[in-house]
C-alpha cells in the first residue's frame, strides 16, 4: 500500500529545491509559496548560498572578499572605521552582510539601516551616519547600497 | 532511531538565540524594524507583533518556554503547532537577525510536526529518513554546483581569503594555525568541494559512517575559525536526524572499551 507521508515530504522538498533554482520563473515560485510565505516561511534554499553572487564576478579581477571592507561612522566633524573585533556577528556583522539584498529597494533597507545605527551607537552615541566601505570602489556598489552614508534616523 | 538528540539540538539552537534576542527586544522588533520577506506586498497574520514591547516580550518568553517544552518531550503534537506559529512568527517580524539557520529550523520544525512521531520515544519510519537524507544530500550537492565556477575555489584561494575576511574572521589559535599553513587551507578548500559534491552517493554507500566523521570535522572547522553563527549547529541537526549517531557513538564507546581491555592485558 502507497505510503501517503513520504509521497507528501519528497513533494515539499522537491519543490523547495526546483524554487530555489530559478527553472520556475519568478512569478510561478511566488504562486507556489504564497500561502506558507504569508506565515514568514522562507523555503528557497537561495539564501544558503546567497554569499556565492558576491564571490562569483567572473569579468571582474578580485571577488567582493578580496576588496578591502570596513565600516565608517560619521559624527558631526569625523569619519573613523569601527574596528572590526567590537562588531558582534548577530548585531552589526550579519545585518551588514544580508543589507545589500535589501538596500535596492530604499523601503524595504529601513528597517536594517535602523539596526544597524541602534546597535553602532551603542559603540558612538554621537553616530550621524554610517559607510560599509568596499575598496577598490566599483559602478555596481552603490545600487547594493555600498560606498554610500545611510543617515541614521532614530526611528525606533 | 529516535528523534531525542535532535530534539534537544534544535531546542538549544533556538533557547540560545531567543534569550540573545530578549536583551535587546526592542531594537530588533520594535517598530520600523520590520523588514518583510519575499512578500512585501501584502500584510501577515503576524503584523501585531511589533506593536508593543510587552507583546514582543511575552511571545519571546513564551516561545523559550514551549521549545524547553519541546527539548524534554512534554510537548504533543498540537503543541508543536503552535511552537510552528509562535517560531515563524519571530522569524517573520525581523527575519535579518535569525537568518539562515532560521529558515532549517522552520523547515526542521515543519517535518517534525508532520513527518516525524510526536514523542522521542517512537522510531521513525525508514521511508521519511531516506528522504531526508536525499535532500541532505541534494543541499550539498548544489552548494557544491555553485562554488565550482568561482575562480576561487576552484584556485583553491576561497578558504585563505574567507578566513580572513573581516566579517567572517574570528582571530583565535586556530584560524591563525590555519592561516600559517597555507597548504592545509588549499588542501581543505579542495575537500570540502569533493565533499560537497560528492556527499549524496556517497550516503549510500559502505563510507556513510566516515562521511559522517568527515561532515562533522568540517562543520566543526568552520564554527571554530569562522564567524558564521550558528550554521554549524543546524547542520548538526540534520545529521543527527539522517545519520544512525547514536550507534556511531555506541560503536565507539565499546571499541575504546575493547581497547582498553587489551590495553590492560
Amino acid at each position: 500500500m502507497l505510503k501517503l507521508k513520504p509521497i507528501i515530504l519528497s513533494i515539499l522538498l522537491i519543490l523547495i529545491v526546483v524554487s530555489a533554482h530559478d527553472i520556475l520563473p519568478d512569478k510561478a515560485n511566488y504562486i507556489l509559496w504564497r500561502a506558507i510565505a504569508r506565515i514568514g516561511i522562507d523555503v528557497a534554499m537561495t539564501p544558503l548560498t546567497a554569499d556565492m553572487s558576491l564571490m562569483m564576478e567572473p569579468s571582474e579581477a578580485t571577488s567582493f572578499y578580496q576588496r578591502k571592507i570596513s565600516i565608517v561612522g560619521t559624527t558631526k566633524d569625523s569619519e573613523q572605521p569601527f574596528a572590526w573585533d567590537s562588531l558582534g556577528f548577530y548585531e552589526i556583522r550579519l545585518p551588514i552582510l544580508l543589507f545589500t539584498e535589501y538596500a535596492a529597494n530604499e523601503a524595504g533597507s529601513l528597517g536594517f539601516t535602523n539596526a544597524i545605527c541602534f546597535q553602532l551607537k551603542k559603540l558612538k552615541p554621537e553616530l550621524i551616519s554610517f559607510r560599509i566601505d568596499l575598496k577598490p570602489p566599483r559602478e555596481t556598489d552603490l545600487p547594493l547600497g555600498l560606498n554610500k552614508n545611510w543617515i541614521c534616523k532614530n526611528e525606533y | 532511531m529516535n528523534t531525542k538528540l535532535f530534539r534537544y539540538f534544535l531546542a538549544i539552537h533556538q533557547i540560545w538565540l531567543l534569550s540573545f534576542l530578549l536583551r535587546d527586544s526592542w531594537s530588533w522588533f520594535g517598530k520600523n524594524q520590520m523588514v518583510t520577506l519575499r512578500t512585501p506586498d501584502f500584510p501577515t497574520v503576524f503584523d501585531f507583533f511589533n506593536q508593543s514591547p510587552v507583546i514582543i516580550q511575552v511571545f519571546l518568553g513564551m516561545t523559550i518556554v514551549i521549545w524547553g517544552l519541546f527539548a524534554l518531550d512534554k510537548l504533543n503534537r498540537w503543541g508543536q503547532v503552535l511552537l510552528f506559529f509562535l517560531n515563524v512568527s519571530i522569524h517573520n517580524a525581523n527575519p535579518y537577525i535569525i537568518h539562515e539557520p532560521q529558515q532549517m529550523v522552520n523547515l526542521l520544525l515543519m517535518i517534525q510536526i508532520f513527518f516525524l512521531p510526536s514523542s522521542a520515544k517512537q522510531p521513525v519510519d525508514k521511508n521519511i529518513l531516506q528522504i531526508l537524507s536525499v535532500f541532505l544530500g541534494v543541499y550539498y550537492l548544489l552548494a557544491g554546483l555553485k562554488k565550482l565556477p568561482d575562480a576561487l575555489w576552484l584556485h583553491g584561494q576561497a578558504l585563505e581569503i574567507l578566513l580572513l575576511w573581516p566579517p567572517f574572521f574570528k582571530g583565535n589559535l586556530f584560524t591563525l594555525f590555519l592561516k600559517n599553513n597555507s597548504y592545509l587551507l588549499v588542501f581543505t578548500n579542495y575537500l570540502v568541494l569533493v565533499f560537497e559534491l560528492l556527499f549524496l552517493p556517497l550516503l549510500f554507500s559502505r563510507l556513510r559512517r566516515w562521511l559522517f566523521l568527515l561532515g562533522l570535522l568540517i562543520h566543526l572547522g568552520i564554527s571554530a575559525s569562522m564567524e558564521v553563527g550558528t550554521f554549524s549547529w543546524i547542520m548538526l541537526c540534520w545529521y543527527l536526524l539522517v545519520f544512525p549517531v547514536e550507534a556511531y557513538v555506541k560503536t565507539f564507546a565499546y571499541n575504546v572499551k575493547s581497547l582498553g581491555r587489551h590495553a590492560s592485558k
